[in-house]
C-alpha cells in the first residue's frame, strides 16, 4: 500500500483538479499509463509514436480495459481498469450483483447453475482467496455451492485503557439455517496440504495481497516535462473511477442488505451504546456479557464496563460469500466446517 | 399408609440454534494465520437442590456426559486489518420438569429439575465450526 500512500500524498500536494473534457482528436506528446501489468507496458513501448493521434492511441488502449483522460495541450492519461485497487472494487460490485440473485434460491446456489458472468465473478473471487490447489484433488468448483452471508460488526473502544474490541453479530434465522443445509449438500472440500506446499500458498497469498495495492505510472513520449501535472490528472482520474465504483458497490450492498432483511439504517458511528437502536444494543449486550471470553475480555465485569464506557463505536454490516468445506457427520457427532469471506461493507445512512 | 408417588406434572423443552463466538483473531499486519478451534459439548442435568428422591441422581448419571470437540486446522494468508471470527454453530436445549408427590391423592410435595449447565442451556451439540474473515478494504467501508 506504500505506493498508493505516495499517490494520495501527491493528490493532496498538487490540489484537486476537475475532470478535463474530451476534446477533438489531437497529436499526443505526453502519455502516462497507470497499470501494474508489465505486458501492457511491453506492448505499448514499441507501438507508441510521438505525435500519434488520440484516435490511434485509443486503438492501442481499448475502452473496455482502459479509461482515457486527455489533459493539457497534448497529454493523455490511461488508467488500466485491472489496476489492483480498481479491480478489487469492481470485483466487489460484480460479486454483489451475482449474490443479489440468490434471493429466490434460499440464499445459496450451485456454482454450475449460475450464468456465465456470475459464475466467472464468483469463481474468480473464490480462486483469489483460496488457490485451486487447496481444494480436494479433482474437485470441480461448478459442483460446489456458495451462499450469501452477512454479519454486523461493532467496534468498541475503552476510553481509559484504549483497548479495542471487535464484536461480530452473525445472522441466525430460518433462512440462514436453510441456506446452511443447501451448502452442506454441495460442499467445496479441502484437501490436506503438506507443510511445504502450505508455505507456497502462503507466499502466493502475500504476493496477491501486496499486488492489490500496487499503482505504477509509466511515462511515454515527452511526459517527463509535465510529470507533476500529468500525475495530478492521473491521481484525480483514479479517485474519480474509484468513487464511481464505490458508489455502485454501496448500492449493490444496499440491495443485499434489503434482501437479507437487515436494518439498512444502522448508524455507522455512535458515542454511546445507548445511542444504538434497541435491537442492536440488546444483541450486542447479550453477546458481550455471555461470551466475554471469546471477545478477549477477562471477566463479565470488564464486558459491562466496556459497554458502559465506550464512547467511540463503529458499526458496519459486512456481506460476502459463504461455503461449506465439510458437511460433517451428525450421527457420529462430527461437526462440519464452514467458511465465510465478508468483503462488501455497508454502513447505514444515506447512500452516496 | 398411603404410598408416596412422584408424577411428572409438566415438562417443557425449548430448542434453538445459535452461532456462539469462540474467538476472534485480529490481524494488524499481513501474514499467514494457522489456527484451530474447539468447544465442549454436553448433555447435563442439574437443578435439584437435594439428591432426593433417588431418581434425580439416576437421571443425572444417565444423562451426564460431555466431550470436547476439536475442529479442523485452518490456514489463511491475512492482509493487514483483516479480522477472523470463529463461531460454534450449535444446537441448544433448555428444559424443565416439574413433579408432584401424591400421597393419598393429595399433593404433599413438589420437585423440579432443569436441563441447565452453568446457568446456560442444558444441551449443547455442535453442528458446524464456522470461520468468517472480514477482509480489510484499505479505504474502509462504503455506503
Amino acid at each position: 500500500m506504500g505506493t498508493l500512500a505516495t499517490l494520495l500524498s501527491l493528490t493532496v500536494a498538487f490540489g484537486a483538479q476537475g475532470p478535463v473534457d474530451a476534446r477533438p482528436d489531437f497529436q499526443v506528446r505526453d502519455l502516462i499509463v497507470a497499470t501494474s501489468d508489465k505486458k501492457v507496458v511491453d506492448q505499448l513501448w514499441p507501438a507508441f509514436k510521438l505525435s500519434m493521434s488520440v484516435g490511434d492511441l485509443k486503438k492501442l488502449l481499448p475502452s473496455d480495459r482502459f479509461v482515457i483522460r486527455t489533459w493539457g495541450s497534448q497529454g493523455v492519461v490511461a488508467l488500466d481498469r485491472r489496476l489492483g485497487v480498481i479491480a478489487e472494487i469492481q470485483q466487489g460490485v460484480d460479486v454483489a450483483k451475482a449474490l443479489a440473485k440468490f434471493g429466490g434460491s434460499g440464499l445459496a446456489a450451485r456454482i454450475g447453475d449460475l450464468s456465465d458472468g456470475d459464475r466467472s465473478a464468483i469463481c474468480d473471487y473464490l480462486n483469489g482467496v483460496a488457490p485451486t490447489e487447496t481444494r480436494q484433488d479433482g474437485f470441480d468448483l461448478k459442483d460446489g455451492a456458495v451462499g450469501l452471508d452477512a454479519q454486523v460488526s461493532v467496534t468498541l473502544k475503552d476510553p481509559v485503557s484504549g483497548k479495542v474490541v471487535q464484536i461480530g453479530l452473525p445472522q441466525n434465522n430460518d433462512a440462514t439455517r436453510h441456506r446452511n443445509e443447501l451448502l452442506a449438500k454441495m460442499p467445496i472440500p479441502l484437501r490436506t496440504i503438506p507443510p511445504g506446499e502450505a508455505d507456497r500458498f502462503t507466499k502466493q497469498g502475500m504476493e496477491r495481497s501486496v499486488a492489490v495495492g500496487d499503482v505504477e505510472f509509466h511515462v511515454f513520449g515527452l511526459g517527463r516535462r509535465t510529470l507533476p501535472e500529468g500525475l495530478r490528472v492521473a491521481a484525480d482520474l483514479i479517485a474519480e473511477v474509484e468513487k464511481d465504483l464505490n458508489s455502485k458497490r454501496a448500492r449493490a450492498a444496499h440491495d443485499l442488505v434489503k434482501l437479507l432483511g437487515l436494518d439498512d439504517s444502522l448508524p455507522s458511528t455512535a458515542n454511546s451504546v445507548n445511542d444504538l437502536p434497541k435491537s442492536l444494543r440488546d444483541e450486542l449486550t447479550a453477546s458481550l456479557t455471555e461470551n466475554w471470553r471469546a471477545w478477549g475480555l477477562g471477566s463479565p465485569q470488564e464486558a459491562e464496563s466496556l459497554l458502559a464506557n465506550s464512547n467511540s463505536i463503529g458499526v458496519t454490516t459486512w456481506l460476502g460469500i459463504c461455503q461449506c468445506q465439510d458437511p460433517g457427520n451428525p450421527a457420529m457427532h462430527k461437526p462440519g466446517s464452514f467458511r465465510s469471506d465478508l468483503f462488501i461493507a455497508f454502513q447505514g445512512g444515506s447512500l452516496p | 399408609m398411603a404410598q408416596c408417588q412422584w408424577i411428572e406434572n409438566t415438562y417443557s423443552v425449548t430448542s434453538w440454534t445459535a452461532d456462539l463466538p469462540t474467538s476472534v483473531i485480529l490481524c494488524p499486519s499481513g501474514g499467514p494465520q494457522v489456527w484451530n478451534t474447539g468447544t465442549m459439548d454436553w448433555f447435563y442435568v442439574t437443578g435439584a437442590t437435594t439428591q432426593d428422591p433417588p431418581w434425580r441422581m439416576l437421571f443425572a448419571n444417565l444423562c451426564s456426559n460431555q466431550w470436547e470437540i476439536t475442529g479442523p486446522v485452518w490456514s489463511y494468508t491475512a492482509s493487514a486489518g483483516d479480522a477472523i471470527y470463529n463461531y460454534d454453530n450449535c444446537q441448544l436445549e433448555q428444559g424443565k420438569e416439574v413433579f408432584w408427590d401424591y400421597s393419598g391423592g393429595v399433593v404433599v410435595d413438589t420437585a423440579e429439575r432443569d436441563l441447565v449447565r452453568d446457568e446456560g442451556p442444558g444441551y449443547h451439540v455442535t453442528n458446524y465450526f464456522w470461520w468468517k474473515v472480514v477482509h480489510n478494504q484499505g479505504g474502509g467501508g462504503v455506503g
